[in-house]
């Protein structure tokens, strides 16, 4: 793990193992929370990667193409978002947008249509492993460099994103401690939202938190940690979290997180609901949602917050070092952070 | 051949053979009289045993169902020493109540012969439609009152273009579920709104006693709906319009009026299973009816309704509703995987597929 401090802003990083990515993230846009007071607080590494600044800008315009598997998917916008607004914001680059639904052979004509446009670099926001080692081999038939926000891993290619395993876990440590320091003496029940279909990659959010709740309970016994499976939809968490919770006797400490905010949300109504006054929560992502839940929900110990806009940020620096013929970190994910009530910029009443 | 009781008639390969006496008469020499007869016979004894036949694969249907219920609810009343407690029974009806309350007006629909799958996009846009409203300062209620107007409407113009344009219902569902998914995500940005307020959380995580309030919304549709299907007039039109439609209107049923009819009663089912879903979960979110989208038809198909008009029960239903939350509790206890739970169903519902057919197979 890395970790780098420039000017009072840092943000926190680490190198990812294979595990970094994401689906089905219902994130969303921060409204109601200010961008800049997200960059005050937040932790910036510099090893490898600069914020995106004018230095960038060796040549006087940089056309790169941009393949994103949704166009209305909430932490896809955010991304989307993070990237144009950075490459505004430099000057001398420009992004052009192509959009696959997630479908793999869309994907790979976007390219093919992108490299016709004359782009000098790629970013590639995917979810389909299937189809991007196609990608990659566009790419390098037209000489061009590509950078992946995992999502999916694009061979030969640096990734960015976030460390799933790495952010899941730190989000279940938190909450445990917090347990240990609420309710001492007790063994909490830990419900983990997990969503299968997502693949490897978001499960390993799963297993992160868990295993950051394990650190603070290192005898959890078997029968106190419950994967709850959803489809990544709060309607989903709600109903298997109100069925699992039948195994967990009344009165018992019970910490629930999720995958993503509203899948978190689904699954701490779902305790509210079932009378389970000892419940911690801690939401994951940091989408609006989740930080409205922080703020007016008294279950809730904070939310993860995955910083997406930072990810868009994180491509253009990757795909504008190399198309200055720089050489790029093969893989650098961002770890988020704690967010909780009493943080500034979240403004809580 | 034809061989008949005492007073009989004998024939073989079309010659009648010895005396006949029908109803007291005696007939002489017996030529295209009895040739009549015969048919007449042969044609009663057929039908006798069409429906024979029919009863007994209506009833293994019935009791198969039955028997698929009572396998699965043991299996997991042994798997799990949590499954067969007042409390998880109680939360697996609430948490199948609201696709029991869409599954319960399909089926009408289904048995009306017509298909419904706009079901969880009307869910969501009536969820969104409501956290819109509430964000926006209205009272609660009166948003409640306001989607599910919207619900019904959203139902009367599948209704509308379905029955008085000719479309079929599928083409028809399908391109309205697109249309206001689309618009829920559209005008909520995707985004996922909190809805406060104690009185409307009532609706979806209150209770009466330990039984949970949405279980009375179900209970409540269900005796409605079974009422209207098995003692009314309205029900029985509902039947003839599905089994044969050109048959019904010559009879004097009003067929299309009531599809219409049928098709609001889905919308405003489907907006009251988003009321409930939205204040159960003290949020409006464009994807809070992904997860109906397909269970509300596989439940109304594996009770035994006929996805081409004229059959199906209200008790098929339910019990198909109580194998739906039984299979979602009890794998969520077990924590298994939702793949399995999705080949349990798939399974199932070929089966409920397959019994259709042989009763069909069984009147011809």
């Amino acid at each position: 793990m890395v970790r780098h401090i420039r000017g009072g802003r840092a943000r926190l990083r680490v190198g990812l193992v294979g595990v970094a990515g994401l689906v089905a993230v219902s994130v969303v846009g921060s409204a109601g929370v200010s961008s800049a007071g997200v960059r005050a607080t937040a932790q910036r590494a510099v090893a490898q990667f600069p914020a995106p600044s004018k230095a960038l800008c060796k040549k006087s315009h940089y056309k790169i193409g941009y393949d994103v598997f949704s166009g209305s998917q909430p932490f896809a916008n955010l991304v989307t978002a993070g990237l144009v607004k950075a490459a505004q914001s430099i000057g001398c680059a420009s992004i052009v947008k192509t959009i696959d639904n997630l479908n793999g052979p869309v994907a790979v004509g976007n390219l093919k249509t992108l490299v016709n446009e004359g782009i000098g670099g790629f970013v590639d926001f995917q979810v389909l492993a299937a189809y991007q080692p196609a990608i990659a081999s566009e790419l390098k038939s037209a000489k061009i460099p590509g950078v992946a926000i995992v999502g999916a891993n694009l061979p030969g290619s640096p990734d960015v994103g976030a460390s799933n395993y790495g952010a899941a876990y730190q989000d279940g440590l938190y909450m445990a401690q917090q347990a240990k320091k609420r309710f001492p003496g007790t063994v909490p029940y830990v419900l983990g939202g997990a969503e299968p279909s997502a693949g490897a990659i978001i499960m390993g959010r799963y297993y992160g938190a868990v295993a950051g709740e394990k650190k603070v309970y290192p005898n959890l016994p078997s029968s106190h940690v419950i994967e709850v499976q959803t489809d990544g939809t709060e309607t989903t968490a709600y109903n298997n979290t109100l069925s699992a919770l039948s195994a967990v006797p009344s009165g018992s400490v019970v910490l629930l997180t999720g995958v993503n905010d509203e899948v978190t949300g689904g699954m701490a109504k779902a305790a509210q609901t079932r009378n389970y006054s000892h419940a911690l929560v801690n939401s994951f992502g940091g989408d609006p949602y989740g930080l409205s839940q922080t703020c007016n929900n008294s279950h809730y110990v904070g939310a993860w917050y995955l910083e997406p806009r930072l990810w868009g940020e994180d491509a253009l620096v990757a795909i504008m070092e190399q198309m200055n013929g720089q050489k790029v970190q093969k893989q650098v994910g961002v770890l988020g952070e704690e967010v909780t009530h009493s943080t500034a910029w979240l403004h809580c009443k | 051949m034809l061989r008949c009781g005492p007073g009989r008639v004998v024939v073989t390969d079309g010659e009648a053979v010895g005396q006949v006496r029908v109803g007291g008469s005696r007939a002489g020499e017996v030529s295209s009289e009895a040739f009549d007869l015969r048919q007449e016979h042969e044609a009663s004894e057929r039908e006798r045993r069409l429906a024979r036949r029919r009863r007994l694969v209506e009833q293994l249907q019935g009791e198969g169902l039955l028997f698929v219920f009572v396998v699965v609810f043991v299996l997991m009343w042994v798997s799990s020493p949590y499954f067969f407690t007042k409390n998880n029974l109680l939360t697996a009806a609430s948490v199948v109540s609201v696709l029991g309350i869409m599954a319960v007006v399909e089926t009408l629909v289904v048995i009306g012969g017509e298909i419904d799958i706009s079901v969880g996009s009307v869910m969501a846009a009536t969820s969104v439609l409501i956290g819109l409203m509430v964000t926006s300062g209205w009272n609660v209620w009166l948003a409640t009152v306001v989607g599910l107007l919207f619900a019904a409407g959203v139902g009367a113009v599948n209704g509308v273009i379905t029955v008085y344009f000719k479309i079929n219902s599928l083409v028809t569902t399908l391109g309205t579920y697109s249309i206001f998914l689309g618009l829920a995500y559209a005008l909520s940005n995707t985004t996922t709104v909190s809805i406060g307020g104690e009185g409307f959380s009532v609706l979806g995580s209150g209770s009466v006693g330990s039984v949970p309030v949405p279980v009375f919304f179900f209970i409540g549709v269900w005796i409605v709906g079974a009422v209207l299907a098995r003692h009314t007039a309205v029900g029985r039109h509902v039947y003839a319009t599905g089994d044969n439609y050109d048959a019904a209107v010559r009879s004097g049923v009003q067929a299309d009026l009531l599809r219409v009819g049928l098709f609001v009663a889905m919308g405003l089912a489907s907006g009251l299973a988003g009321v409930i879903v939205t204040s159960e979960l003290g949020s409006a979110a464009p994807q809070i009816g992904d997860p109906y989208l397909l269970s509300v038809v596989t439940a109304v198909i594996l009770g035994g309704a006929s996805l081409r008009g004229g059959r199906g029960t209200m008790v098929g239903t339910l019990v198909a509703v109580a194998i739906l939350g039984v299979l979602q509790n009890g794998f969520a206890l077990l924590q298994f995987s939702t793949y399995l739970e999705d080949t349990v169903l798939g399974t199932l519902l070929i089966l409920a597929v397959l019994t259709d057919r042989l009763v069909r197979r069984a009147e011809r």
